[in-house]
This record gives structure tokens, C-alpha cells and sequence, in this order.
């Protein structure tokens, strides 16, 4: 197993827990964003298996990083799916390949600023040091030799599928939590901070605020 | 009619934002960077402007440096900007208040409610 493929067997119990709330995390955050951005509602996690490869595909990345955590998110697919995607969302739009390839770009967008937003509410409370995070914009390029999808799945690298009646969305994560970080940064918290992220619910309502009124 | 600026990398983005509009009320621009803002400000058109929608994480200029460059033009001072992102943690929307952006409106947003609060802003009828 390399550095970003580790089984719950080879991280210490605390740190597994920490990688399997981050992953359902992130999993439930980009099936709810996408059933906001599209209005589809019959929208599923799946595994994946082999036999959801294809050959046309093209990944967006985006990363997130703040003390100990680093996320990078990405999806992977067809510009047919892009376009029908978009298409849920602006049926009467005139659409170039760029439009819908720019669509994900900003699901992705939604998906991981929406993980970054539940780590600053929550992180704040648990940790003891200043806890600002970063994050990339969405990037895409094709994909022909990067997708090479290990099924088996692992706590630090997973796919998964999001599904609807007529299609689907091939999404991953590679998570790198550094134990050591994560100790001086959560001291004492870490169990308190687990518990707050498995408990997390996606929220997709949006908030406006208005300063001084 | 009142117009509005709406500043954000992402088209879809900027399509989502125009169509919560009512466009028989507002007259919508667009710009697709900070550069592009700036320019579109400081042209004839932009002079009317009166209220901006502003993404924060933008490639070239970010959103809240955009706003600081925007408040700083003598024309442009008092005019009310909403920052429209993902963003939403204490620090950020503290760096907006010093920088004197009215509001903020977290992504994804409601666009009824969106609209319903820009109308108010910009004393349009909701009707």
C-alpha cells in the first residue's frame, strides 16, 4: 500500500475514524450539491466497479487544505453527462461543451466549498490554533491516463458513483490527515471533533446576510 | 431601472444570479474577473451602477481585494456590494464588514430569497 491507499488496519484507530467521517462526509455533500445544482431527485450513492469504467472522460480537481486535513476532490466524466446534467438545469440554454464541462466545475465548486464551510464552523471549536483553510479553484482536464480507479477502496483514496435514473457521476477523494498536525492542533479535541463531523448534517439552504441591519 | 453588476468567474454561476433576477426590473452586467469589473466601472456604462454581486474566490483578483479597489473609487463608495460564495466562515465575512461590503450570501442560495432581499436593497417593488 502506498502513502495514499491505507486501510482502517494500518492508521490507528482514532485516525481511521477521523478518515471514514471525512469520507461520508464528502460523499453526502456531493450527492445533496448535486441534487441542488440540477434538480434531479432520484440521485444515489453507488459503489463502483470495474464495469463503470469509461474511456471518454474528463476529472475536475479541486483541493482544500486546513491544519492537519487536506481534501482533494474530483469528478470524473463523459461530456455527455456534463451536457445532460446542465441540461436539468438550463433546458433551453444553447450549451457548448465548455458550458457544461464549466457547469461541474462549479458543482465541484458547491461540493467542496460546502466541506470547507462545515470544517470552519466546526474546527474553530475544536482547535488550538488559528484554524484559516485554503482552497484551489475547480481545475479540468481530460483524463485519458490519470483514471486509473482502484476499486477495492481504501480509507485515504475512494470512489464512488452517484447515480440517477438516467445516468451517472463517477466522484472520488483522496484524504490525507497528518496524525501529528492533528495532534498538536486538536490536542484532546480529536474525539470531539470525529463526533461533530459524523453527526454533521448537509444543509443546502443557503444563508444571506445582511452586516449592520 | 436599477442596475446591477454581477462579477463572478464561473458562468453558470452568473447565469444563476441573472436568472433570480427579474430582468423587466434590474439591468444585469457582467464581468468574469476583477480586471473586467474595474474596467466595466470606470467606463461610461458602469457609472450607474447600483449594487454589485461579488464571488470571492476568483483566479487574477480575488473578490474581497476586488471590493477594497471598488470602495476606493470616489464614485463608488457607498455603493452596496453583496458578496455571493461558498465562503462562509467568521474570518472571511469579518475581512467583507472591515472592507464595508454590505452583505453576504452564502452558496448555494435561494433565488427567491435572493431576489426578495435585492429588491429591498435597491427599493424596487416586489410586485
Amino acid at each position: 500500500m502506498t502513502e495514499d491507499t491505507k486501510t482502517a488496519s494500518e492508521l490507528s484507530p482514532i485516525i481511521a475514524k477521523f478518515y471514514f467521517a471525512l469520507q461520508t462526509t464528502t460523499k453526502e455533500m456531493s450527492k445533496s450539491r448535486l441534487i441542488q445544482s440540477t434538480g434531479i431527485k432520484d440521485i444515489v450513492i453507488k459503489p463502483l466497479s470495474s464495469n463503470d469504467l469509461s474511456f471518454d472522460h474528463w476529472i475536475i480537481t479541486m483541493m482544500m487544505g486546513c491544519p492537519g486535513i487536506n481534501i482533494v476532490f474530483s469528478c470524473h466524466f463523459s461530456t455527455k453527462v456534463a451536457r445532460d446534467l446542465t441540461l436539468e438545469k438550463f433546458p433551453k440554454k444553447k450549451l457548448t461543451a465548455e458550458d457544461c464541462h464549466e457547469f461541474l466545475s462549479e458543482y465541484c465548486n458547491l461540493t467542496v466549498g460546502g466541506i470547507k464551510n462545515a470544517l470552519s464552523t466546526l474546527i474553530p471549536i475544536h482547535c488550538k490554533r488559528p484554524s484559516e483553510s485554503t482552497i484551489t479553484p475547480p481545475e479540468y482536464k481530460p483524463s485519458y491516463d490519470e483514471v486509473k480507479i482502484d476499486t477495492s477502496n481504501s480509507l485515504t483514496k475512494h470512489y464512488w458513483l452517484l447515480s440517477w435514473n438516467e445516468g451517472s457521476l463517477i466522484c472520488s477523494v483522496t484524504l490525507n490527515i497528518k496524525e501529528k498536525d492533528l495532534n498538536s492542533a486538536y490536542n484532546g479535541n480529536i474525539e470531539n471533533l470525529i463526533a461533530a463531523i459524523s453527526t454533521f448534517q448537509v444543509d443546502d439552504t443557503g444563508d444571506i446576510e445582511l452586516f449592520g441591519t | 431601472m436599477a442596475k446591477i453588476l454581477i462579477i463572478d468567474d464561473s458562468s453558470t454561476a452568473r447565469t444563476l444570479l441573472r436568472s433570480a433576477l427579474n430582468e423587466k426590473k434590474y439591468e444585469v452586467s457582467e464581468a468574469a474577473s476583477g480586471p473586467e469589473a474595474l474596467e466595466y466601472l470606470s467606463s461610461d456604462k458602469g457609472t450607474a451602477t447600483q449594487l454589485i454581486l461579488c464571488d470571492i474566490n476568483m483566479p487574477q483578483m480575488d473578490g474581497l481585494t476586488l471590493c477594497r479597489r471598488i470602495k476606493a473609487m470616489p464614485a463608488f463608495t457607498n455603493l452596496p456590494i453583496l458578496m455571493v460564495t461558498t465562503e462562509s466562515s467568521t474570518e472571511m465575512k469579518n475581512k467583507g464588514k472591515e472592507i464595508g461590503v454590505l452583505g453576504w450570501v452564502t452558496k448555494p442560495f435561494d433565488p427567491v430569497r435572493l431576489a426578495a432581499t435585492i429588491d429591498k436593497l435597491v427599493g424596487v417593488s416586489a410586485t
